[in-house]
């Protein structure tokens, strides 16, 4: 916008604003009273005083449950990535290390304990989280079930099925995912 | 007490249940080290304390083999009570072992 054009804009605003003042001026309700009026001015404080507390309050909680919500989930991030890695490990090779499966459960089990407890501590229904734990042993003891030599498992003869238990254990995960949105 | 340390004495890599399955198996570690030590524990009166913590985790399958030989073997309430399992790091396991130790097997 041009320098001048911008004058005349700010001068058409100034002389609405006025206008709008001058207007709204001749009402009764805007003259000031400069008499003290002792109750309603201690009820317009008491007021006051309960709205600040009744917000401050509101936003209290909101921030512990922000703060809670934040905490867990990142836990369940850290543990669905770390699941989504190993998956994709699984799935792309033919084989796993009994090792790698075994670092990962001892990761996994021990995280998803933690979650569930803070969970409990928070009264909520930790059913689908039960069921995420069931879930990833039973998928632990389906891949030892699988032939095994020199501590390889392999995984070729079974892709379907284990990709089927992978799509479960997601499953299962965005179940525990909802859960914490509800916290 | 008789102590076994799995990381220490035996590995920081435990493999799965059977001698076929690879090294360092379930099986494995029942004959050379468990078996053993809790018959020398059982000779002193005293409890065999095993400390599972350390290693890169463990297959639930190489828990089951070394604990359910052993509580077939020598009776899964004899077993259990002379057992004193270590586990800080995954409490978890204490309950595998347990089941492991109670669990008849065919």
């Amino acid at each position: 916008m041009k320098k001048g054009n911008k004058l005349w804009f700010n001068v058409i605003w100034f002389l609405a604003g006025s206008f709008t003042c001058y207007i709204t001026l001749q009402y009764t309700f805007f003259e000031i009273d400069a008499k003290l009026n002792i109750p309603e001015t201690l009820i317009s404080i008491g007021t006051a005083i309960i709205g600040l507390y009744i917000a401050n309050t509101i936003q209290k909680r909101l921030t512990k449950n922000q703060n809670q919500y934040t905490y867990v989930e990142g836990k369940l991030d850290a543990i669905w990535a770390g699941f989504n890695n190993f998956s994709q490990g699984v799935l792309y090779n033919d084989s796993i290390e009994v090792n790698v499966l075994s670092k990962y459960s001892k990761e996994a089990i021990h995280s998803i304990g933690f979650v569930k407890s803070i969970l409990i501590s928070y009264e909520l229904n930790v059913t689908c989280v039960s069921e995420l734990e069931t879930e990833l042993e039973s998928f632990e003891a389906y891949l030892l079930s699988l032939p095994i030599s020199a501590n390889i498992i392999s995984t070729i003869q079974s892709k379907s099925d284990v990709e089927g238990k992978i799509v479960s254990l997601n499953q299962c995960f965005a179940k525990v995912l909802k859960l914490i949105h509800n916290i | 007490m008789r102590t076994i340390n799995i990381a220490q004495q035996f590995t920081l890599t435990p493999g799965a249940r059977y001698y076929t399955d690879g090294p360092k198996s379930g099986q494995e570690f029942y004959d050379v080290l468990l078996k053993k030590s809790f018959i020398q524990s059982l000779e002193e009166g005293v409890k065999l304390k095993v400390i599972l913590d350390g290693t890169d985790g463990y297959a639930s399958s190489f828990l089951n083999e070394a604990f359910s030989l052993l509580g077939n073997e020598f009776g899964d309430d004899k077993v259990w009570n002379n057992l004193i399992i270590i586990s800080e790091e995954v409490p978890k396991y204490i309950d595998k072992v347990k089941k492991s130790v109670y669990e008849k097997r065919k």
